[in-house]
């Protein structure tokens, strides 16, 4: 069965209409990279998929498998989905005054358990835990005494988003521009977050302007975008092309 | 018969010639309506029944033991019923206050346009003095409780008197003993000498019949160090009026606050924060979460006369809506006579941020516990301020004990 199928989903954000018809489909253990040129509509279908209420969907469906069936998931709401294992990775962090990243994660690792009927972990015990996610990600631990990504670096910012991640080990990651605005050590350590939780039970969606992240998280299927469509999909050597070429000769087949 | 005429006939039986005088004035000032400056926003007569003082309720002290964190004193309806014997603190006659007549002077001149805070001396009783002398590092709770079996008066005056280099936390609560109404207008007043450190919190959450006025003045000597949070969730008006005098080099306050308030209340602070002399510091914090239809008001002075040269201040004024029937004034203002001095305002207002909200969602967190952790984190921000643990745990009870807005189910 698969993780996530995507089809015909239109989408729309005030009166522009961003997603004009896109299917894809997810198996688990997969990961798939959405590349395209700005504006193409990438960063709305990852939040399309996370429930983002900005977005509205117009047509076609979202449908990902909970408890073993594939379920339609446009009336759940972001943290139903959350809860139920999709997680995305913010291509923009948000700074959160006066809750400490810690607590933060704690809320939402605890909302999870609660969900899946695990027992919830008060905060000795969850600092423990997330104390060993910490070297993974190169971070220290005052980390996570501070408040949610105030003051917080570019690269700092994405590597905290990533320990999310680890935190709710989710069974999809929607990663948005994860690569954005870091320098090539900052890459590799967010690659290394990303690599550490692959496995067959887990896929990852990365959506990126760069074929860069890629030659860090090799993927099994590249999709290009392009004006709410995707154009052209293909295994890793169409990023490699993409690097070399450039979009314009995907674009003008298109047209 | 008018409200100022109930005063004026009951000017005619108090016997001291003080509390006579304060009357007077109070009369001449009267009952402040919308074209004072000061009460813009609070029509003061509507939340004020008619003058009638409370007489001293039967007051039981606690059944429970007391909480051995804190040093504790009880005042019902305003007067003296219960107090730790170790604390220097006696009721004030006509007789007894020689040493304090320069501390009065020095301090005349604070609120003395305020007519609550004249109205709180005009009376023969309730008038006390506290004298803080060493560190004192248990915090000192007094506790005033309102009761009684129709609307009634309760007013109070306490001086305190923080000595040379001496520290002290005090909290003082206000709480309702039933659901009847009653108008509590207390006044404290701060004198800190030399060196002293003295932090006040004011914690009030009365019924929702009831109204307060809180007169809070503080004079500060050199080195000084006086610092005032209040914190409101109770009450149908809760006004604080806050006169704060920096008169030496190196004196430093601040006065931060928070109302957490829903319903139909009201909340009003208005303050002045004088620099008088050069090389002095104030900060100023105040925040604000409106539910419902609540109304939240803050107008802040601070002002730097012509002598007060480098000196620095801070002001800051947040207000949080959660509602559309919500709302809010905000008026920062500044009055700077000196040439060479730091000083900065700001001031905003809103809802939670859409952004953070869809963060936690996006992390398994409902929207409704968002706003709540969102909310507890707007108020932690002044919450923090208390740097006494045991009065900031009182704080925060209080505050989610009595702001049910932030009630939502986990």
């Amino acid at each position: 069965m698969s993780m996530l199928k995507i089809e015909n989903l239109q989408a729309k954000v005030e009166e522009n209409q961003i997603l004009k018809g896109i299917n894809f489909e997810v198996n688990p253990g997969e990961v798939h990279a959405i590349m395209g040129p700005n504006g193409s509509g990438k960063s709305t279908l990852s939040k399309v998929i996370a429930g983002h209420p900005d977005y509205e969907v117009t047509g076609g469906s979202v449908q990902f498998e909970i408890n073993g069936k594939m379920t339609d998931i446009a009336e759940l709401e972001a943290y139903e989905r959350a809860r139920d294992g999709i997680f995305l990775g913010f291509q923009y962090p948000v700074e959160i005054p006066g809750v400490t990243n810690i607590g933060f994660m704690r809320e939402s690792f605890n909302a999870l358990c609660e969900h899946q009927g695990a027992e919830l972990m008060d905060e000795a015990q969850f600092r423990e835990y997330v104390k060993t996610k910490l070297p993974i990600l190169n971070m220290s631990e005052d980390f996570l005494d501070r408040a949610v990504n105030e003051g917080f670096s570019g690269g700092e910012k994405k590597k905290n988003e990533i320990l999310q991640m680890l935190i709710m080990n989710p069974r999809l990651a929607l990663l948005d521009e994860t690569d954005s605005g870091l320098d090539i050590d900052a890459l590799k350590t967010v690659a290394q977050g990303v690599n550490s939780m692959k496995s067959k039970y887990n896929s990852i969606v990365l959506v990126t302007h760069y074929q860069r992240l890629l030659d860090y998280i090799q993927p099994d299927f590249v999709h290009v975008l392009y004006k709410g469509k995707i154009i052209k999909s293909g295994d890793k050597s169409l990023a490699l092309e993409l690097e070399k070429r450039g979009y314009d000769w995907l674009i003008e087949g298109a047209q | 018969m008018s409200i100022l005429e109930q005063l004026q006939s009951a000017k005619s039986s108090l016997k001291s010639g003080f509390a006579q005088a304060a009357m007077g004035r109070a009369i001449e000032l009267g009952v402040p309506n919308k074209k004072n400056e000061n009460w813009k926003y609070t029509n003061l007569e509507k939340y004020m029944p008619a003058f009638d003082l409370a007489e001293q309720s039967s007051f039981e002290l606690p059944q429970a033991p007391l909480d051995q964190n804190f040093t504790h004193v009880f005042f019902a309806n305003g007067e003296l019923v219960s107090a730790d014997q170790t604390l220097k603190l006696q009721s004030l006659g006509q007789d007894n206050e020689s040493d304090f007549k320069n501390v009065k002077e020095k301090m005349s001149s604070l609120l003395e346009g305020e007519f609550a805070f004249q109205m709180s001396d005009a009376q023969d009783k309730n008038q006390y003095l506290l004298e803080i002398e060493g560190e004192i590092n248990k915090p000192l709770l007094i506790h005033n409780v309102y009761s009684g079996s129709k609307a009634k008066h309760v007013s109070a005056h306490i001086h305190v008197v923080a000595k040379k280099f001496s520290k002290c936390h005090i909290v003082q609560t206000h709480l309702s003993k039933g659901a009847l109404e009653n108008f509590a207008n207390i006044s404290a007043s701060f004198y800190v000498e030399d060196g002293a450190k003295l932090a006040h919190t004011k914690i009030q959450a009365l019924n929702h019949e009831s109204s307060s006025v809180q007169n809070i003045r503080a004079y500060v000597c050199r080195d000084g160090h006086f610092e005032s949070i209040t914190v409101d969730v109770g009450g149908k008006l809760a006004r604080n009026n806050i006169s704060i005098k920096l008169d030496a080099e190196g004196a430093n306050a601040s006065a931060h606050g928070l109302y957490a308030i829903a319903g139909e209340q009201q909340a009003d602070t208005n303050s002045l924060i004088r620099h008088a002399k050069g090389h002095t510091e104030s900060s100023q914090l105040y925040k604000a979460i409106m539910a419902d239809k609540a109304y939240g008001i803050f107008s802040g002075l601070i002002r730097m006369d012509k002598d007060a040269q480098l000196c620095n201040s801070e002001q800051l004024n947040k207000n949080l809506l959660l509602s559309k029937g919500a709302h809010a004034q905000s008026r920062p203002q500044l009055e700077i006579f000196a040439d060479d001095v730091k000083a900065s305002h700001g001031s905003t207002t809103g809802q939670l941020s859409e952004e953070e909200l869809f963060y936690f969602q996006a992390r398994g967190v409902s929207k409704d516990k968002a706003q709540k952790l969102l909310a507890q984190a707007f108020l932690n921000d002044v919450l923090l301020k208390i740097e006494n643990t045991h009065i900031r745990s009182l704080a925060q009870r209080i505050v989610a004990e009595n702001f049910k807005a932030l009630d939502v189910e986990a």
